[in-house]
């Protein structure tokens, strides 16, 4: 049995290690490359395929695995909009993806964003490098003493809210379908404007559809509380660029944590030699603010995380091989 | 009735006026100097004293206090090692202080300074100012599934056991006294080496007792596990910070994460004109490392426990002065 893996970077080469000698009859071999009409001549003789881009995977490619009669795909992430199904069915593909990769990573960065926020980490740091010790007036705030509203309770909302709780905070969530254990503990707002009027914070949990595209905009900020902290480690189009920036202005937002943004491609992943040169002047507007805290979309980025990616993607890669049905297969028809 | 407040913060003063207001008969004045030889004179005419500082109370100092016919001082926190308490006794001093204020904030400040380690804040800052967007190579770490070691479990490091162990950490604890309350979860082990040895992540949570002066030395850290991450948010003196330098180059510890130091007096709470005026070597020796973390003693510096600070500290410094039993009395007999 081979498989052959696109994408694979220096960190994941440990976990490949590792999965490796666990299988020992599978034969591993792969390339940092994406999977491209270019690249998928490499996979040649393999019986299935691993891979992760952020890239469109394009009909080309996918028509060279076809003739090298591969029909086996998985990818190392949740992530399944860079496929299209149409081409997928039609050329004969099963794909799997990995569902919960990383719940506890990204809870524990949303943590780490509303932390230094309520503990004015990043004017102390600042304050620090000016050689300037003191302590007011930059007092912070207690999880135990914040009204946290966590919108959208899937997988990594219910995983903040476990860890908001340990931390003393009161959560209020929201979600068009209720769990039914923040039920029972009657955590549920019955509006989103219910949870905006309450909450000293807000965390944002819910994946992007046409119906939450830009749902925190201007609007939604008025019906907040004044001074309240915004964090977005979820999707960057969930939240108004625009009426963040007019909001941090106003003093109506006092702090914003951010992993994720609008057009964040045209800036992550890139180095630019200076602030100056960066296209997006939303963006550059945001990295100047020392209440603005951003991170380079990593949230997901952990150890625990990659290792689970990989170990996951390669037996459920391994298991449509060996003709089974993973739990992880993706469904075609939806 | 009149109290005098000795290290006064801008922050401090609302809720001084808060409780000022709630006391209509009790005349506050106040100083943002701590208490010193000089210093003293101010609190002339007052019949009680309510002090801040980490710097030690002087014989000196007190023994003006004690000519001005002072005999109650109350401190707003919770250590009590700048007190020699024979001086004290001497004088006849009764002491109070707010053992505790807010261990949330504290827990929370050590979960925060461990979770800043693990996901590489300092590098990503670093990244940052070099407009440098990329999350590739710098993986961080979760607290989830790592052995979180704690050696002190009272008030604060009982609730820093609470948090790790909803973070999904496997917690060892020591403490001379284990707490009743957390006996049952299993986390006790019975001697700190083997909390050192076991952890991923040791904290510390404890006073500084002499005893405990270097806890932390070169011998323990030899017994710790390869890039182990240490936090202490409780008294620089319970860490041999020339041993944690060491260890720090020799890569042996992986990071660190310091809200207190040992030398902390000739920097923290100061203004130099530039960070180059700091002269302590060994905060120097510490600073520009992107595995360690440095806060200015700030773990406790929130609304809720601030407010506390003030209002528990003139509570029973009055109620001192009214001859009542105060709620925080310090047996100053001991030693």
């Amino acid at each position: 049995m081979k498989i052959f893996a696109y994408g694979i970077r220096d960190d994941e080469k440990l976990v490949l290690e590792e999965w490796k000698s666990t299988n020992p009859g599978v034969e591993v071999n792969f390339t940092g490359y994406d999977l491209t009409s270019d690249s998928a001549f490499l996979a040649d003789d393999a019986d299935g395929i691993v891979t992760m881009q952020n890239a469109h995977y394009s009909r080309d490619a996918l028509e060279i695995l076809n003739k090298l009669g591969i029909h086996n795909l998985s990818t190392r992430t949740t992530n399944i909009a860079n496929f299209n199904f149409k081409d997928l069915k039609e050329l004969g593909f099963k794909l799997t993806n990995v569902p919960d990769y990383c719940a506890s990573s990204i809870a524990e960065h949303v943590i780490v964003l509303m932390g230094q926020l309520l503990q004015q980490q990043p004017q102390f740091t600042e304050k620090m490098h000016q050689g300037d010790f003191t302590l007011s007036p930059n007092i912070g705030q207690s999880f135990s003493s914040q009204t946290i509203g966590v919108i959208g309770t899937g997988r990594t909302g219910l995983a903040v809210i476990k860890l908001l709780q340990a931390l003393g905070s009161k959560v209020i969530a929201y979600d068009i379908e209720h769990n039914s254990d923040l039920e029972t503990q009657g955590l549920y707002a019955d509006h989103l404007t219910e949870l905006y009027q309450k909450s000293d914070v807000i965390t944002l949990q819910l994946p992007l559809t046409s119906n939450t595209r830009y749902l925190i905009n201007d609007s939604a900020i008025k019906q907040m509380k004044p001074g309240v902290i915004l964090i977005n480690c979820a999707h960057g189009q969930l939240l108004d660029t625009d009426a963040l920036i007019k909001g941090l202005d106003s003093g109506q937002i006092a702090g914003a944590g951010l992993d994720v943004l609008d057009d964040e491609t045209s800036v992550f992943g890139k180095i630019w030699s200076s602030l100056k040169n960066i296209p997006n002047g939303d963006i550059r507007d945001l990295l100047q603010r020392n209440n603005v805290v951003i991170t380079p979309h990593n949230a997901f980025y952990t150890q625990t995380a990659v290792r689970k990616m990989v170990i996951t993607a390669f037996d459920s890669n391994k298991a449509l091989i060996e003709g089974k049905t993973p739990s992880t297969i993706v469904d075609l028809d939806k | 009735m009149k109290i005098y407040l000795y290290g006064v913060r801008e922050d401090e003063q609302g809720y001084m006026k808060e409780w000022s207001n709630a006391h209509p008969d009790v005349e506050l004045d106040y100083t943002n100097q701590i208490l010193t030889e000089e210093t003293a004179d101010l609190a002339k005419g007052y019949n009680g004293v309510v002090l801040l500082q980490t710097q030690a109370y002087t014989r000196a100092a007190l023994e003006k206090l004690q000519s001005f016919g002072i005999s109650k001082i109350s401190v707003r926190n919770v250590g009590l090692d700048g007190f020699d308490f024979k001086d004290l006794r001497d004088l006849g001093f009764s002491l109070t202080n707010v053992p505790v204020y807010s261990p949330n904030a504290i827990a929370e400040h050590t979960t925060s300074l461990m979770l800043r380690l693990l996901r590489r804040v300092p590098e990503f800052d670093q990244k940052f100012a070099n407009t440098d967007f990329r999350w590739f190579p710098t993986i961080g770490e979760e607290i989830n599934g790592k052995t979180v070691g704690i050696i002190g479990t009272g008030h604060i490091g009982s609730v820093v056991a609470r948090i790790m162990m909803a973070f999904g950490a496997k917690v060892v604890a020591y403490d001379i006294k284990p707490n009743p309350y957390l006996e049952n979860l299993g986390i006790y082990v019975d001697t700190p080496d083997e909390v050192i040895e076991q952890a991923d992540i040791l904290t510390l949570h404890t006073p500084l007792a002499k005893r405990d002066v270097h806890m932390i030395d070169a011998d323990a850290f030899a017994k710790m596990k390869d890039g182990v991450i240490l936090i202490n948010a409780a008294r620089g003196g319970l860490v041999d910070t020339d041993a944690l330098i060491a260890a720090l180059d020799s890569g042996k510890v992986g990071g660190a994460g310091l809200d207190v130091l040992e030398s902390e007096n000739d920097v923290f709470q100061k203004k130099f004109d530039s960070i180059n005026d700091v002269k302590d070597p060994q905060f120097k020796a510490l600073i520009n490392r992107d595995n360690v973390i440095i806060t200015p003693h700030t773990a406790f510096y929130t609304t809720t426990a601030v407010h506390n600070m003030v209002f528990d500290s003139l509570n029973d410094n009055l109620k001192m002065l009214e001859n009542k039993a105060p709620k925080y009395p310090v047996d100053i007999t001991v030693e």
